[in-house]
């Protein structure tokens, strides 16, 4: 990949938690009163479990689980599960799996934070970038009662980010209709959510149900993880630019540092149990791999559960490690086949 | 003929918080224009008292000589170089404990430019993020200046000697601030509505107050808080000082508790800095913020998003605090602290921001409107 493919990448994730972010203050918010809703839960990167269809209480005994990008448990016993898809394959043929992601939502879960892990009902809500979305829609009409088919409510929400001087993200329901209908009226129009009444939440959320791009997460634990880590040690003030500082961590450690400070655990209204999954420990060790590729950390044993890195004093950090990211051996996969966000191609073949 | 050594007299005098300002006013007047007083107001997260004697660093050692009631002499050995030739001197400073603010104080001290460069503030500066040495903004400064020549009818104040700092505007230049050194003989108003006029600040300003025709002393403040003069140090110390503390007090107020650790449910606490209106109206602003945000020393920034908006990602290398910074508005950058943000480095990096890009107010976030 080359930095603009980075940096585009690390834009669309980014992206993404502001999308889910802001979706999930139309529930904690209330407009009207201006205050926050009480009781609401949000969650992130929970496994919820099928419920078996023969007795409708058991769980399905096959290990299986979904886990979407964002749950709300909402005080009346309802819920909502959200996946955010902001980019999508050129290949339509490729767009089935993704709504096949989302009809396993469409099932008796268990597992929500509620008292016995259960809802009355939910619904099912994709959102998606606003210049796909009307793409995505057709799709689903086209498919809907055959391939795809929804029992629970299916709404489709776009979202954008304008560009103004003082930016917002523009939400608007382009499909279905939210069960929550003061909400859903206002989102049938489209509801702008300007930037800078999240700005809190966007600084301690950073990351979200998908692996994000691999100089962010390094920035991420770098920036987060191994500074705190170096600044404990006496030399840290003193440090030359070009001099190291051994700083020994343990894999389990920073997963949940970060789960802790920069998942969506960082919110007040998460519900705190469940089985967290943000991050998975194997984006943490990806990206622990490459430190040791670039010969900046060193695993310490050969389970690789514990690391020395090599702090040193890095001036722009997030661009050291794009620049490093770029000249991997990774490198040579190209890019995924997906279009950068907020691209609004000519090519008639794009969406 | 042996001179009498009024300093010496000084230190061995009992002295309490009430007497202190007026005992350091006699002394200076005891010989005016022959004796300096300097001062320099700090902010710090423990006592001078009980953690100054016990700092050892191999260029300076503190020793407490005397405790008075309120306020320290101290004693400090420091080593410097010159040339290739390394110097070792001694100087003494008193503390001063703030009567009202308990975590300022304010560093007096009768020896020389030297001492004060050389030897007491590294020491004070080697101190940092426990303790923070001050900061005038350029819109402060020009209201103290007014008050002080109002309040002491002064007829004019005449600038001897200046060093001021221009904000670079244009990209390709290594040093974001012009640094010019100037003896303009001007009024002091002058000089200041030129320097906000061309985008500057003073670092340092030697001015003659003036009353009648005559020079009634000779001030000298810089950027840092670092305030001397000749005689009239009540007044002095009442016009410049006791601000400085002020502004210690807030900011230390302000930037205290900041850290997302600080707080049991690790939500962040953001800080506001607003400038003039329309200040990023200008698309061109982002990047000129991120330039100057680039040049400071000892610290990582990592731009997450440039344009239209900025979000910007801060190390600081000092003392590992973190920060995320954003521009969202046309007027406002927000400032997050992250895990941990000490008082020193978020007053570092203001600093840096009113230094090199344009001074701005620094307030509590507030939620804007959903």
């Amino acid at each position: 990949m080359t930095e603009t493919d980075f940096r585009d990448s690390i834009d669309d994730y980014v992206t993404s938690i502001h999308a889910i972010l802001g979706f999930a203050n139309f529930y904690l918010w209330d407009p009207e009163t201006r205050t926050d809703v009480p009781d609401v839960l949000v969650f992130q990167g929970r496994h919820l479990c099928p419920l078996s269809a023969a007795t409708e209480n058991e769980v399905r005994n096959d290990g299986s689980y979904v886990t979407p990008d964002l749950g709300v448990l909402l005080p009346d016993h309802t819920g909502v599960l959200a996946e955010v898809k902001l980019s999508f394959p050129k290949d339509q043929a490729h767009w089935m799996d993704d709504f096949k992601q989302l009809m396993s939502y469409d099932a008796d879960l268990d597992g929500w934070p509620s008292e016995d892990g259960r809802v009355i009902r939910h619904e099912v809500v994709l959102i998606t970038e606003q210049g796909r979305a009307v793409r995505v829609r057709k799709f689903y009409e086209n498919h809907a009662g055959n391939e795809i088919k929804f029992e629970r409510p299916f709404v489709i929400v776009a979202v954008n980010r304008s560009d103004n001087r003082q930016p917002y993200y523009f939400f608007q329901r382009t499909l279905g209709n939210l069960t929550r209908t003061v909400l859903d009226s206002r989102l049938e129009e489209g509801v702008k959510v300007p930037m800078t009444v999240l700005l809190e939440k966007y600084s301690t959320v950073k990351l979200y149900d998908a692996e994000p791009p691999l100089p962010y997460m390094m920035d991420l634990i770098w920036t987060h993880v191994v500074v705190d880590a170096a600044r404990q040690e006496p030399k840290f003030s003193r440090l030359h630019k070009r001099h190291k500082l051994p700083v020994v961590l343990q894999v389990e450690s920073i997963v949940e540092r970060l789960r802790e400070e920069f998942s969506c655990r960082s919110i007040s209204a998460h519900a705190s149990c469940g089985t967290p999954s943000v991050p998975k420990k194997t984006w943490i060790v990806n990206a622990l791999e490459q430190f040791v590729s670039m010969k900046e950390a060193e695993w310490i044993d050969a389970k690789k559960e514990g690391i020395r890195v090599f702090f040193q004093r890095i001036e722009d950090s997030l661009d050291h490690f794009i620049a490093s990211s770029c000249r991997s051996p990774d490198d040579e996969k190209g890019p995924p086949d997906q279009q950068p966000l907020l691209q609004f191609p000519d090519d008639p073949d794009g969406i | 003929m042996k001179q009498f050594d009024f300093v010496k007299s000084f230190y061995k005098a009992s002295h309490n918080r009430d007497t202190f300002v007026a005992d350091v006013d006699a002394l200076v007047g005891s010989d005016p224009r022959n004796m300096r007083v300097t001062s320099v107001p700090f902010s710090a997260n423990f006592q001078p008292a009980t953690t100054f004697p016990s700092i050892t660093a191999k260029a300076r050692k503190v020793r407490l000589v005397t405790a008075y009631d309120g306020a320290q002499l101290y004693e400090l050995r420091y080593s410097y170089k010159l040339g290739a030739a390394e110097q070792t001197k001694c100087g003494r400073f008193l503390v001063y404990e703030h009567p009202v603010y308990r975590n300022v104080f304010v560093a007096v001290t009768f020896e020389g430019g030297r001492f004060v460069q050389k030897g007491m503030m590294p020491f004070l500066r080697g101190q940092f993020p426990r303790l923070v040495v001050g900061f005038v903004p350029h819109k402060r400064l020009k209201r103290l200046l007014a008050a002080f020549r109002a309040d002491h009818d002064f007829s004019e104040l005449i600038v001897t000697r200046a060093t001021q700092r221009l904000r670079l505007p244009e990209e390709g230049v290594h040093r974001r601030v012009m640094p010019i050194m100037t003896w303009p003989d001007m009024a002091l108003d002058e000089a200041i509505d030129w320097l906000a006029d061309h985008n500057g600040w003073f670092k340092s300003v030697r001015f003659d107050a003036k009353r009648d025709g005559y020079t009634a002393t000779r001030v000298s403040l810089t950027r840092d808080g670092i305030i001397s003069c000749d005689y009239l140090y009540n007044q002095v110390f009442q016009s410049f000082v006791m601000p400085v503390c002020k502004i210690h007090h807030e900011n230390y107020n302000l930037f205290s508790n900041r850290a997302r650790r600080d707080n049991p449910t690790l939500a962040a606490r953001p800080l506001t800095i607003t400038f003039d209106e329309g200040q990023f109206d200008d698309i061109s602003e982002n990047q000129k913020l991120i330039r100057a945000l680039r040049v400071m020393k000892t610290t990582s920034i990592s731009v997450l998003h440039g344009n239209p908006y900025v979000h910007v990602s801060a190390v600081d290398y000092l003392d590992g605090s973190t920060f995320d910074l954003w521009v969202v508005d046309s007027r406002e950058l927000v400032l997050v602290p992250q895990m941990y943000a000490s008082v020193g480095a978020i007053k570092r990096l203001v600093n840096h921001i009113f230094d090199t890009y344009a001074e701005g107010e620094v307030k509590e976030y507030c939620l804007g409107a959903l």
